[in-house]
Parts: C-alpha cells; structure tokens; sequence
C-alpha cells in the first residue's frame, strides 16, 4: 500500500478530467456543437504544426513574465493584481524610450527592456508605499493604478504618441512602428537548423531564464528568505529584526518590473508598435497563472505553458469553423481550471486521502474473507 | 430540556488522524455530581476525545452512553440536545455585542432547532428574538449557581475571567447538565482561578464535570476522579485523593518530574539592563508604562510579576523595539537602546521569547531549519558573503539544535507550525540562546506547555542565567517566578511595585502585590 499516494493521486487526476470533460461535453452538446472536434481542435491541434506551437509559446511568453511576478508580490506577503497597469505603463516608457532615445539596433535591445522594467517597477512602488506607509489595502491601490493607466496610456496613444499614418480618425490609434532593428528576432531568424515554421519570438528564453532568477533570488539569497518570511507571517518577521514595510516596497517593485518587462516584450517581439489593446489581458490571467503554478516561479513554465494551449486552442476554435459563441470558450476556460484547483485541493488534503486509503483496505479485506 | 444526565459512559473509543492514532481504545465513565479531570501532555489526545464527545469529531470505533442509552452525536447540536456544553480555550464571543446578546444569538438557533422540520414554526421562532426573556433566563441562571454577570455589559468591557463566566452562563443556559471544560485556567489570573475552582466546586453538587487540565494543584483542588491520557491511550483511573500530585505527574510524563528551581549558586554581575523613568503608550494611545524602573544583571533572573494587561506586552516590546519609547532611558550592557531598530537591537545583543509563540515566535509555514536562522540568515556561516544561502550549513546546524534541544520533529524540514506548543518553544529557544544573547526577554515561556517541556524550558532558562546572561522573566504563573527568579519584581499598572529578593516571595504575599497593595 505503499504505492497509494501515487494512485490516489492520479486517480483524482483522472477523476478531475472525466469529470471537467463531461461537463464541457455537456454544455457543448446543448449548443448543438461536434463536442469531439471541439475537445481535438482545443487540446490537440496546437500540437499539429509547429506554426501553431510557435502561436502557443508566443502566448506563453507574457503569462510566464506576469506570472513570476505575481508570485514574488504573493510570497512577500502583498496580491498584486495590478498586473495589467503595470505592463501598460513599463510598455508605454519601453516604447517611449525605443521612439525618441535615438539608439537603434540590436545594443539597444536590453535598454529598452530596462526601460520597461523601471517603469512597471515605479508602477507597483506606489500601492507598496501606499501599503506600507499608510496601511492602503494593495486590492484597491492596485486596480486603481490599473485604471489611471489605462487612461494615460489611451491618452498617449490618441495625442503625443499617435502615428500620423492614422491621424484623422481612420483606423484604430496606434503609435508608429518600432525601428526593425529594436524587434525581438524569431526563433528562425536567429538560428538557421530549426525546422520550417518554427517562428516563435525570442521573448521565452527571456521569460524562463527570469523564472530561474527569481527563484534563485527568492530560495537562496537572504533578502529573498526575508522576503518570503515577511510575507508567510509579518508578525513573526518583525520580531525576527526583518523591516516587514522595507521588503514589501521592494517585493511590489520586483513584482512590476516583471510585468513591466512583459508588456515590453509583447510590444518588441509581436506588436513592434503601441496599440490599443495590446496587454492582451496577461496582466490579469497571468494572476491565475501564478496560482495555477503553486506560487512558485518554476511551477509558473508549466502552467503557463498550459494556460497558452487552452487560450490558443479556444482561439483556434473560429478559424476550424466550429459554431461556439467566443463566450462560451470562456466558461469553457474557467470551467477546466476550477476543476484543477478542486482536484489539487483534494489531493492536498491528507484527511481525504486517508479515509479513503482506509476504505480502500476495508473492501480489499472483505473481499479476501469472501 | 434534556433528562437528567446520571451517568455518561464511553466505551473503547478509538480515533485515527492521517498518520497517527488521536484515541486508542479509551473507556471512561462519569457518574451523577462527579468531577472528572483529564490530564496529560500535549497530544495525548484529550482535546480529540472531548471533541468526539461533542459530536465535533465521529469516532472511527467505539460507543457513547448516556444514562445507559447509545448515544450517537453527528453534530454539536446533537450533543447539546442531550445536555452536554462544552467551554472551549478560546472563548466564542462576539465583542461588539452585549452578554444578553451573545448567549441570544446561540439560543435563537437552538429554538429553532427546537422547533423541528415544521417550516412556519422555525421562521417564526427565527423571526422572534427576545430579548427581554434571554435576559431574565441569564440573571436566574447566575442567582441560581452564584455566577456574577452583568447582562448589559459589552463583552469588550470584560476581563478574561468574567468573559470565561459568560461562556459557562451561556452553556447553561443553553441547558447543559453535563459540563466540559477545555483549559478552563488557562488564561485566568491566581485569583481568577481560585474563584473559579470555588464555583465550580459548588456547582459540581448538580451537575457532572469534565475539565482538561495541564495544572496539578486544580486536580487536585477540583476533582475526585482523574483519567490520565499518554499518546492516545489511558495510562491510568482513579480517584484523585488516592495520589498525589508527584504521582500524577509522574503518570502522565512516563517519568519523575522535577520542576528545577534557582539554586542562586553564582553571584549576579553587573547590570546588563537598565531601564529609567521609562513612558510607553499602548495601542489605544493611553500611556501603559508610568516611570518604570527596573535594573536585570549579569547572570540573574529578575521575574516580573504582574496580572496580564498591566503594562508587560508594552515592556517587551518597548525593549526589543517593536514598540516606540515616549520618553525614559534603556541601556543593554551599557548602550543605549531608545530609538534603535529591532534589528540593530538583536545586534546588541538582545534575546526575545515572545508572548505569542505561533505568530510572533515562528514563521508557522516555513521549516524548522529555516525558522532556527531567521535572525541570522544573512550572516556566515548560513550565507555565503551575505549573498548566497548555504542548504548544507542550515541543514546542519537545525541537526544539532534538533539534538541538543531535544525538538521532536520527524525532520528538520516539516512547517515549524505543525509542532506542538512545547517543540515551537523550544525552536525558539535554540535560536536564541545558540545566538549567545546577554540578555534575553522571556514572556510567558511555560503557557500552556505540559509538564515535560516546562521542565526542560526551565533547565534552559537556569543554565542560562549560570552562564552568565541577564534575563527579564515575565510571567503570570507564581510559582514559575518564584521558583527560577533570583529576585521578583511586581509589576502594577505601568510601574514597579516593589522589588522581592529570592527568599522574601511566598505565593500570598506576590498575589496581593499583584492586585495592587503595596505595602504588606
């Protein structure tokens, strides 16, 4: 019986999935929709072709940046959710800062990355010192810089930063086009033996690595263990001689700096321009994301790599004409996610776990008797 | 109403948590004006029974009896509908509301219960509170057992004793015949306890008691019968006039206990601590701390005595930095401490055991090893250059801080939240005394720890002190303080009462000193 953790686990697993099937199936099969060809085009056909594997890493990308650094605000003690303000405000200073700095080229690369991290870090500064000082909650702090961004970057991008190419009212306001040499180069521009139509942006290798660094940051130098002390118990930090308020401006700092970075690599690797609406919402799924991959920055590669299949697959949906309202991708979405969150509680639970290893060895006994 | 209870039997209960057997097989039984006292260490499986018994917990075998009926309790409201009450540790009331309205808002519930499955008759019985009823219920209630409460009273206004007297009026009223009390001393002043002893004494001719405790003298004082639980299992039954206190202990340990006491064997040295005319204000802005005065030396212990609230939390805090000095003048070994950080304050020097030992004590959802550096995480050896985190060397030392500590653990890596109580203190105290502290703060260090862990506490404490650190014992517990303490001084309302040496203490004396007299 030693093995019972590993079937029990899996067995919920399978459980989870049956169970998040059938639903969906159901659903589907009301709205008149191919319920297998709709499972294949959301689960299988990003696996098709690598052009379609290469739109799911592009995906990826943002949600792995965001969701680092969602986790880093989290172990320290602090919910950012103002993902989505930060990555607009570290984009428009990236983007700003690529359109009038006069450095072109490829130097100019990190520079502008740099710009986009110190401006999602100046972002998140303000409800950490919000917090910290005053005692602002950081929900409320956080989505009300995400509005004043929103706003300010639909100023920018209508007045000082609009590209007189859609001056006049035609067409949707945009900023002009990036140098072709600040671009994040694909994947096939850089290496010639990839095979053909492998054409995702270089952005990843950026994202994984600062998955790697933060965790290092945060497991294995003390300012990250005091960071996570801070944050796992404030009270017990303070005693301890760890300035709970200093970590906590610090933590929002690093936090926005990662999803400043995220809009910046969305605007060099994809767009390569300002546009309306080009944080894509990552600011905010990237939230799940970082939950999904157990608030640990190395769980955030899988889970955001999951997260981009399901998002890329549901896309996907349209285009293989199958007649379900977008709408209904969404629940679709949401539905599969609660029933991972439900199955991992479950399997965390050891309660559970051992009433029903109990049960399990009363019916094998009883079979026995027989 | 319930019947009468006139006996309650349980019969070879046993019940299993993941991992480990809570109950094993465990047969009691009470009868008609019995008290009952149930003693043992920490996870021995008290509380676990009386939860059973409360129809909290199901047990997996086993059966419960009540005046030789099978009961079987799936709910609490089960077991309060056959007239069991429980008083927990922590007390379950809502501050904001008056005693009337506390003890209503359970009662509404259990009417409603009362009423049935008759849907008209719940709403309407929902729909009603009275007020005016509940109230006239509390003062027959309180006349009837000798319980003073004051039913306008907001539970805010209320000390710890008189809230815990809220909670048994409540459980009365509720119609309990058979009470269970979980630690019912625990939070209670010397005099507090000595009340409630009183009235549970005279209580105890109409109805039957169950009452955990960790005290010897309560057993002593309160019951006549006493079941003894060692790792889930009865050790021992028998009446409580039968043994004495030593045996009881021994019982419940597995071996002889002797409680360690300050053999004043070196000399104390120069002051380590000083505090003049110190100010501090407390959390609600009012001045805690009047012009106290108070000097700790070199290898001795200075116990301070005091009821809870009386300017003690305020103190610690004040001297470790968590807490703004208003005016006055702290010295650590001759430097000054007003205005420090706590970080620059532990750099001193300075050793705190505090109060609340689960969140103030340890970061309760990170590791054993990692909670026995958290002062000195940045630090060699534990980190490299104060840059990089040595596993290997935080590995080693949590391996022999596990020994020399004697912290059970199943490894050094497990949550140092999922510990008991007694294995937290003793995290704790590794990490400060390994630090090599000249002076250590101890708040509360034996509460509600089992006699084992309290005399291994105190042994650290004593070796302490002969190795020459000052240390500042604050505590409520008489015979804690006069036993380690090589003077005490008793705190009142923000100032030092008077100062006792080693000898001049007897309990009396320090508990009317305590209450405010000065002069005896």
């Amino acid at each position: 019986m030693k093995n019972f953790k590993l079937i029990y686990t899996a067995g919920v697993i399978l459980l989870a999935v049956l169970l998040s099937l059938g639903i969906a199936s159901l659903i589907l099969a009301v709205l008149g929709a191919d319920v297998f060809k709709t499972f294949w085009v959301i689960f299988c056909y990003p696996f098709t072709s690598l052009k379609n594997l290469s739109g799911v890493i592009n995906i990826m990308t943002p949600l792995t940046f965001v969701g680092v650094g969602i986790c880093v605000a989290y172990r320290s003690g602090i919910i950012n959710i103002g993902g989505e303000g930060q990555m607009l405000f570290g984009l428009l200073c990236a983007i700003v800062f690529a359109l009038y700095s006069g450095l072109e080229g490829p130097a100019s690369i990190p520079l502008i990355m740099l710009a986009g991290m110190i401006g999602g870090a100046f972002w998140g500064f303000f409800p950490g010192i919000l917090k910290s000082k005053f005692g602002v909650s950081e929900l409320l702090s956080t989505v009300m810089f995400n509005y004043i961004a929103t706003q300010l970057y639909s100023y920018c991008l209508r007045v000082p930063l609009l590209d007189p190419a859609v001056a006049g009212g035609a067409g949707d306001p945009q900023t002009v086009k990036l140098a072709e040499s600040q671009w994040l180069p694909r994947i096939n521009e850089v290496m010639e033996n990839v095979p053909k139509g492998t054409r995702f942006h270089t952005g990843i290798f950026i994202a994984l690595v600062l998955a790697v660094i933060v965790y290092f940051f945060m497991w294995k130098t003390p300012v990250g263990f005091k960071m996570r002390a801070a944050g796992a118990s404030d009270r017990a930090a303070r005693y301890g001689g760890i300035s709970v308020n200093k970590y906590l401006v610090l933590a929002m700092c690093i936090s926005g700096a990662c999803c400043g970075l995220a809009g910046t690599v969305e605007i060099l690797g994809v767009h390569h321009r300002g546009l309306g609406n080009c944080t894509g919402g990552y600011g905010s799924s990237g939230i799940v994301v970082a939950l999904f991959g157990g608030l640990h920055p190395l769980g955030v590669i899988p889970a955001a790599f999951f997260f981009a299949l399901i998002s890329f697959g549901c896309s996907a949906l349209q285009i293989n004409k199958i007649p379900v309202p977008s709408n209904v991708i969404d629940v679709l979405m949401g539905l599969v996610i609660l029933v991972i969150v439900a199955a991992k509680l479950i399997i965390a639970n050891p309660y559970l776990m051992d009433r029903a290893q109990r049960k399990v060895l009363s019916l094998l006994k009883r079979k026995e008797a027989a | 109403m319930a019947n009468p209870i006139t006996s309650l039997r349980i019969d070879h209960i046993t019940k299993r948590f993941p991992g480990i057997v809570a109950c094993s097989d465990i047969s009691l039984s009470v009868g008609k004006g019995e008290v009952l006292a149930l003693v043992g260490e920490n996870g021995a499986g008290k509380t676990t029974l009386m939860n059973i018994l409360m129809g909290l917990y199901m047990p997996d075998e086993g059966k419960i009896y009540i005046n030789n009926k099978e009961v079987v309790f799936k709910s609490p409201s089960d077991a309060f509908a056959c007239g069991i009450g429980m008083v927990h540790q922590q007390y379950m009331l809502v501050p904001n509301l008056t005693v009337t309205e506390n003890i209503a808002l359970g009662l509404s519930q259990m009417q409603v219960e009362q009423a049935g499955n008759h849907t008209l008759e719940r709403m309407k019985k929902a729909a009603k509170l009275d007020l005016n009823t509940v109230r006239r219920h509390i003062i027959a209630i309180s006349e009837h057992y000798g319980l003073a409460v004051d039913p306008d009273a907001y539970i805010w206004q209320l000390s710890v004793g008189e809230q815990q007297r809220v909670e048994l009026v409540k459980t009365l009223c509720f119609g309990a015949k058979f009470l269970i009390l979980d630690e019912p001393t625990s939070a209670l002043t010397p005099q507090e306890t000595d009340e409630l002893i009183a009235l549970l004494k005279r209580m105890s001719s109409e109805l039957s008691i169950i009452f955990i405790s960790h005290k010897l003298a309560e057993v002593k004082a309160l019951s006549n019968k006493v079941a003894i639980l060692r790792g889930g299992k009865l050790v021992f039954r028998g009446n409580t006039a039968d043994h004495s206190a030593a045996d009881i202990a021994a019982l419940m340990t597995g071996h002889q206990v002797y409680l360690p006491t300050n053999q004043n064997k070196t000399e104390p040295g120069r002051p380590m601590l000083e505090v003049h005319n110190l100010f501090v204000r407390g959390d609600r802005g009012n001045m805690v701390l009047n012009k106290l005065n108070l000097t700790v030396r070199a290898g001795e212990i200075v116990g301070l005595a005091g009821v809870s609230g009386n300017g003690q939390r305020e103190l610690a805090e004040s001297l470790t930095g968590l807490r703004t000095i208003e005016s006055g003048e702290v010295l650590l070994d001759g430097v000054s401490l007003v205005g420090k950080t706590p970080k620059q304050i532990i750099a001193q020097g300075m050793g705190y055991v505090p109060e609340e030992r689960n969140i103030e004590g340890i970061v309760p959802s990170m590791s054993i090893k990692e909670n026995l550096v958290l002062k000195d995480i940045a630090k060699a050896p534990f980190s490299l250059g104060g840059m990089l985190i040595s596993d290997k060397k935080i590995e080693e030392n949590a391996d022999a801080m596990r020994e020399k500590f004697d912290i059970r653990c199943s490894s050094v890596n497990v949550a140092a939240g999922s510990l008991s109580g007694g294995n937290i203190q003793k995290v704790i105290l590794a990490r400060e005394i390994s630090r090599g502290p000249k002076f250590l703060i101890a708040v509360y260090p034996i509460r509600g720890l089992d006699l084992g862990a309290a005399e291994f506490i105190h042994k650290q404490l004593l070796a302490l002190r002969d190795s020459g650190v000052g240390i500042l014992l604050i505590s409520e517990e008489l015979e804690e303080v006069i036993n380690l303490s090589d003077r005490i001084a008793v705190i009142f309302k923000g100032q030092i009462q008077r100062t006792l040496g080693h000898g001049e203490a007897t309990q009396r004396k320090l508990g009317m000193m305590m209450a405010g007299v000065k002069e005896i």
